[in-house]
């Protein structure tokens, strides 16, 4: 059961000795009352916060990289916090700490420190985050939480922000997450899971606690009060089988489902990823092959997964990938059972790559599949004595024998995130039929028409979004396009494998030329421009957690794009309901 | 000038890679352990996580998903999706 999974998912987390978290944010010195778990929970919000009427309200969750907690739009007018708690889990525990790592500030904390802001004890929201100890430039984190533009702040506002006087703000209270900032550093995402499956949890916890909390100050029923929870997670990998069957997709479903009785629905909201024209997703069948191309440079890994048909029952033979190096005759794997891994080595005995071979059960007995993820060294190792793998055009081939089928291709996201400075460099796939431009100029958004490259568009939706109730957020441009229609979206935006532009889509850029949207930046009242599924994501959390608060009580994914249908003003020729775009910030 | 060939790049014999102390680990998560020398429990780069963090981490699952939103007993997790009893 998914419990079981989830424990499992801890124990590798539990085995990765802080490869994402400093040694410094682990809590030595746990109390007893872990989480806070069963105790009554004064200090959430205070009682001017609390919405008018809890049973029109919707708690709004971001799960994100430093968010600013303290920004005037995540505030009442009389100044006091709208987020119930925001839990930091890079920052150092406070030695009365209830959690495992990192820090939380209550809603009533907060608001301390807000009072502090504005008696002048704190000089200014700077001053707050230093104090409250999510910055600090002396611990050798990557400094997020002190970035003029960060990616937390644009989506925590586009999801959760409200201007103080607006009364429907407190509709809306906020429980947030900000992630290891070496989670975002790392965009292949490889400790990720462990940590947005804590994140959601905490989330849950508190939303229930808070919804107790609420009846005790309101004089409600005890559990009575269950206020729905849309979460908003702006991250995405490019690599993954894409049907649920990993545990992070299997707990978002699991949770869409059925989530805990003294709460009210909890959707997920996802970005559909940014990566339609990377050429990072493909299609083979056995004895088809294409080319992956390692670029020179590189001092990351870099990795490709390929997934097999599904079947209806486990494989009782691996199937075997031929995998040939710049100037070398290919190497095929030998797998024997699942759960192996096989280290590619060079002439000298060195290692260049290795490949492990696994076999996925999909939920809901929908059957299996079997898969090879490839992890090559670095093209450019950091010493001139490490291990590193050839840049160049590396052959892959499935073998003939193999069962016949589709196999999907992804290369795992290696690219340097800004503001994170990693000399990655992304690995892509090519094949000499893929076409990048059209003959009559501009770029293909769709696979062409005719014979079909083994390089698709296709299937490049986020790899944490192939889960049956995620909604997956694609891009949309604001200003009608050329071509006179909305479909397919934002040219980067990720397809569905029907070629969809996600479940809704939202603006995110002002027309084809004119990249992006204005967001909130991290300090009150500061704005910059951002462009990508990461901020359509929240225009669609606000929006359904606006729908739900009205009583909107989805059983289903189609019913939310039903609903967004009815809700959204028809775009000519689009694949998925566009949301309303109100203009917040003047465009200049 | 002699030239000593160089073997062509290739496979090694598979090993089983996820014991009984990690199941279900993922790839990416496997190599960096293995590359740093933490694939083994008791080696020198043991995790610094106590055994009380992994308890609150496995409070935290009950906690979130248990019937009060306290600490429930096994019983109260029976029965709902998020089980460990089949």
């Amino acid at each position: 059961m998914i419990a079981q999974a989830i424990v499992s998912a801890f124990s590798a987390f539990l085995a990765d000795p802080g490869g994402l978290l400093p040694p410094d944010a682990l809590n030595d010195d746990l109390q007893d009352n872990l989480w806070g778990a069963g105790t009554h929970r004064g200090d959430l919000l205070n009682d001017a916060a609390i919405p008018d009427d809890p049973t029109r309200a919707t708690i709004i969750a971001v799960i994100d990289d430093a968010i600013p907690f303290a920004h005037e739009m995540l505030r009442t007018a009389d100044g006091h916090s709208r987020v119930a708690a925001i839990w930091a889990q890079d920052a150092r525990p406070t030695p009365d700490s209830d959690l495992p790592f990192g820090r939380e500030w209550p809603g009533r904390g907060i608001d301390a420190m807000l009072a502090r802001l504005r008696d002048g004890t704190l000089p200014d929201e700077d001053a707050l985050y230093r104090a409250a100890g999510v910055l600090d430039y002396g611990r050798g984190l990557r400094p997020s939480a002190g970035y003029a533009g960060g990616h937390g702040a644009a989506v925590a506002m586009l999801a959760a922000g409200f201007e103080a006087a607006d009364p429907t703000g407190r509709d809306h209270p906020v429980i947030a997450v900000s992630l290891p900032s070496a989670l975002t550093e790392d965009s292949m995402g490889v400790s990720a899971p462990p940590y947005i499956l804590a994140a959601i949890l905490f989330v849950i916890l508190r939303a229930r606690q808070l919804c107790r909390h609420i009846e005790d100050r309101r004089g409600l029923t005890p559990h009575s009060l269950r206020m729905p929870v849309v979460i908003n997670i702006s991250y995405g990998l490019t690599a993954g089988p894409r049907d649920g069957s990993t545990l992070l997709e299997q707990l978002m479903d699991a949770l869409s489902r059925a989530g805990p009785h003294d709460l009210g629905p909890v959707r997920f909201v996802l970005p559909m990823g940014n990566h339609r024209q990377a050429m990072l997703c493909g299609c083979l069948r056995p004895g088809q092959g294409m080319i992956w191309r390692l670029q020179p440079g590189d001092q990351t890994d870099s990795a490709v997964e390929i997934w097999g048909p599904v079947l209806t029952q486990a494989p009782a033979r691996p199937f075997v990938l031929h995998l040939a190096l710049p100037g070398s005759p290919p190497a095929a794997t030998r797998f024997t059972h699942e759960g192996q891994v096989s280290i590619l080595r060079d002439g000298t005995g060195a290692e260049i790559a290795r490949a492990y071979y696994l076999i996925q059960r999909l939920p809901e007995g929908r059957g299996w599949r079997e898969g090879i993820t490839v992890i090559a060294m670095p093209t450019s190792p950091e010493s001139p004595a490490d291990p590193w793998a050839p840049p160049g055009n590396w052959a892959l081939r499935i073998d003939a024998a193999a069962r016949i089928g589709d196999y999907e291709i992804s290369v795992q996201r290696d690219e340097s995130i800004p503001g994170y400075p990693r000399e990655a460099r992304q690995s892509m796939l090519i094949d000499p039929g893929y076409r990048i431009w059209m003959d009559g100029g501009g770029m293909w958004r769709d696979d062409p028409q005719g014979p079909r490259s083994a390089v698709r568009r296709r299937g490049t939706l986020n790899a944490y979004g192939g889960g049956t109730e995620t909604l997956r957020a694609g891009a949309a441009e604001w200003q009608q396009p050329l071509w006179g229609t909305q479909q397919n979206g934002s040219i980067y935006s990720g397809l569905h494998g029907d070629g969809g532009n996600g479940d809704v889509q939202a603006v995110a850029d002002r027309s084809s030329t004119v990249a992006g949207i204005p967001v909130a930046g991290r300090d009150s009242g500061s704005v910059r421009r951002s462009a990508g599924t990461s901020v359509a994501a929240p225009q669609l959390t606000r929006w359904l957690a606006r729908e739900m608060a009205a009583g909107f009580r989805p059983d289903s994914r189609a019913e939310v794009i039903a609903q967004a249908w009815t809700a959204a003003p028809v775009a000519g020729g689009a694949d998925a309901p566009v949301l309303a775009y109100a203009l917040k910030y003047p465009e200049y | 000038m002699e030239l000593t060939p160089v073997a062509s790049p290739a496979f090694d014999a598979p090993q089983d890679a996820f014991d009984d102390y990690r199941p279900g680990m993922s790839p990416y998560i496997h190599r960096w352990l293995d590359l740093n020398g933490r694939l083994t429990a008791g080696d020198e780069g043991a995790p610094p996580v106590s055994t009380r963090t992994e308890a609150a981490l496995r409070g935290l699952i009950d906690a979130a998903l248990g019937q009060t939103g306290g600490s429930p007993s096994q019983d109260d997790l029976s029965g709902t999706a998020y089980s460990a009893a089949p």
